[in-house]
């Protein structure tokens, strides 16, 4: 990485950093932090196969459903709980310019990286000025390519799960943890998910067979019966 | 936040080529003066980290010194075969080439590659230099060069960086953050990268960068780093936005004398508005004071002023050791001329 840019760097960085304030909200990964599993306890797959999204909700009225999809589980929930993704404009719901993020899944299986949102507006980053955050992991990379998810809130850390207010640009930012000792509590929110002292655990869905495909296997069930029954007489 | 107003410049008037290793005897000599600055940083809790902006300041010694014979693009050229391949560069760490003369202020840009006679830049230098000026190569600082590899000076090291001290080192308005891990099995101790984990104590910190320290634990820590004056002006690239710069000033700068403005309108916008003007925020032991340069009226003269209160603040001081925030608001982008020390 470059040091020390004189004019001709100027000029191009000037397009990438067009604003004076910045919030950045990251999660740690060394140290006992806790790891991220699927339902069946196995380690989640590292980036980019595993999709992490940092938000608040304005309510935590909503439960997670294992008979449906996780994407009609997210548009459920999104809708239930008021989701507001930092990164995005809360307002349009795009990405806000020049935004920045590497936030995942680490080879260890630990929440890692960051988002930055160097837009200070009221549908930008100001708008998640000290409200809680909340960490919505899910095992492939969109909820549509998923089929487990989890979502997780440590509200008694001993650093707060709060996003850093967006004041002067400088130091806006906030480190996050998931060890037990510094989380000693993580609670997962709506039933979407597990934790214990060393895991975050997802939540899998088992959707109910659409009414044709199950008429299709008693169907089947049916027919296989009748065969047997046909070769015992026979 | 504290930042100690007792940051010392010890010089002694050593020679680099005292300091130097043997493989650059051969180099040209120079006579840079070298010291070292302390700087305090105090301490608060976790809950309500406290900001220090810091800088090393001070340089590594000339590695090498010479005269161009060709410059252009991304390559400058000098006589004979004075290099070995990548020396500057790769395996051997992180390198800087200064391009200056007598009349030109210092521009430099990182080196990526090294024959016997060429530097490769990352940046093209030709606009700052001609055949017949001058270079001088530097090792870059490091994270663990200035502040130790070992957490020399007892920032808080912990096991988890959600509380330890982190170190964010600014670049623009971008930063990576640093803390120190206490280590584990897997994990030496040392210097890492916040988010990712990766190691991170031959990380470097440009002469232009500004060291945000986010102490998250009581008590105050002193940081001290030696190494050599940068003499001559430095161009420090300022940015539309936000700029958290270091100093590279071991003298210490007032904002009167500072250069970062100018009337020829080819720095820092002044203005009859505060709100509009860009403006400079030096952090202190209390707290942080923001300025701008006001173009003046009737009553009061054209100068640098208090932002907020409107007090003359012209000789405000920008001490040795620290780093300021430059808010740009316009105009595009310059290079800040910052001038060479005149005294020690």
């Amino acid at each position: 990485m470059n040091k020390f840019s004189p004019l001709a760097a100027v000029l191009f960085l000037a397009s990438l950093l067009p604003s004076a304030h910045a919030t950045t909200l990251g999660f740690g990964t060394l140290g006992a932090q806790r790891t991220l599993v699927d339902a069946s306890l196995n380690q989640l797959a590292a980036d980019p196969t595993s999709l992490v999204l940092e938000g608040t909700f304005a309510s935590e009225s909503f439960t997670f459903n294992p008979n449906l999809s996780i994407l009609a589980n997210y548009n459920s929930i999104v809708a239930a709980g008021g989701w507001n993704q930092f990164g995005l404009n809360t307002s349009t719901g795009l990405q806000d310019p020049g935004v920045t993020t590497n936030l995942g899944v680490n080879a260890s299986g630990h929440l890692s990286g960051s988002v930055t949102d160097n837009n200070s507006g009221a549908t930008e980053a100001n708008f998640f000025n000290n409200k809680p955050v909340y960490v919505w992991v899910f095992n492939g990379s969109s909820p549509s390519a998923s089929t487990q998810m989890g979502i997780f809130r440590a509200p008694s850390a001993t650093t707060p799960w709060t996003f850093p207010s967006n004041g002067n640009g400088v130091g806006d930012t906030a480190t996050l943890s998931t060890t037990p000792t510094n989380a000693a509590v993580i609670s997962a929110i709506g039933g979407a998910g597990s934790t214990n002292s060393s895991q975050l655990i997802l939540a899998a869905v088992t959707p109910v067979p659409e009414p044709s495909t199950f008429a299709f296997g008693v169907l089947g069930a049916f027919a296989a019966l009748c065969s047997r029954q046909r070769r015992r007489k026979s | 936040m504290k930042l100690s107003p007792q940051r010392f410049l010890h010089v002694f008037a050593c020679v680099i080529s005292i300091l130097a290793p043997p493989a650059f005897a051969a180099t040209e000599a120079t006579t840079d003066p070298v010291g070292f600055i302390t700087t305090s940083v105090s301490g608060t809790s976790t809950s309500s980290p406290h900001l220090s902006l810091i800088s090393p300041t001070l340089m590594q010694p000339v590695a090498w010194q010479g005269t161009i014979t060709a410059i252009n693009s991304s390559t400058i050229t000098v006589a004979g075969t004075p290099w070995t391949s990548n020396q500057f560069n790769g395996a051997n760490g992180s390198y800087y080439v200064e391009v200056y003369s007598a009349t030109k202020p210092g521009a430099i840009s990182d080196i990526s590659g090294t024959t016997t006679s060429t530097l490769t830049t990352h940046d093209s230098l030709s606009a700052f230099g001609a055949a017949g000026d001058l270079i001088r190569i530097r090792k870059h600082v490091t994270l663990s060069d200035f502040l130790g590899a070992n957490n020399t000076f007892g920032l808080h090291g912990t096991d988890d960086p959600a509380t330890a001290d982190e170190v964010l080192v600014y670049s623009g308005s971008s930063f990576t953050s640093y803390f120190y891990y206490t280590g584990d099995p897997s994990n030496a101790a040392g210097w890492y990268k916040t988010y990712t984990g990766d190691p991170a104590g031959s990380e470097t910190i440009g002469p232009n960068e500004g060291v945000v320290v986010k102490r998250k634990t009581a008590g105050s820590v002193s940081i001290t780093f030696g190494g050599t004056v940068k003499t001559g002006n430095t161009l420090i690239p300022i940015v539309n936005g936000l700029n958290v710069l270091g100093t590279v000033s071991a003298q210490g700068l007032t904002l009167a004398n500072s250069n970062l403005y100018k009337s020829d309108n080819t720095a820092l916008h002044g203005s009859d508005d505060p709100a509009t003007g860009d403006d400079v925020t030096i952090y202190s032991g209390t707290g942080k004071v923001t300025y701008f340069y006001y173009t003046g009226d009737p009553s009061n003269p054209a100068g640098w002023y208090d932002s907020f209160n409107g007090i003359p603040a012209g000789s405000v001081t920008i001490p040795a050791g620290t780093a300021i925030v430059v808010n740009r608001k316009g105009g595009g982008p310059f290079n800040w001329s910052l001038p060479a020390p005149s005294s020690f």
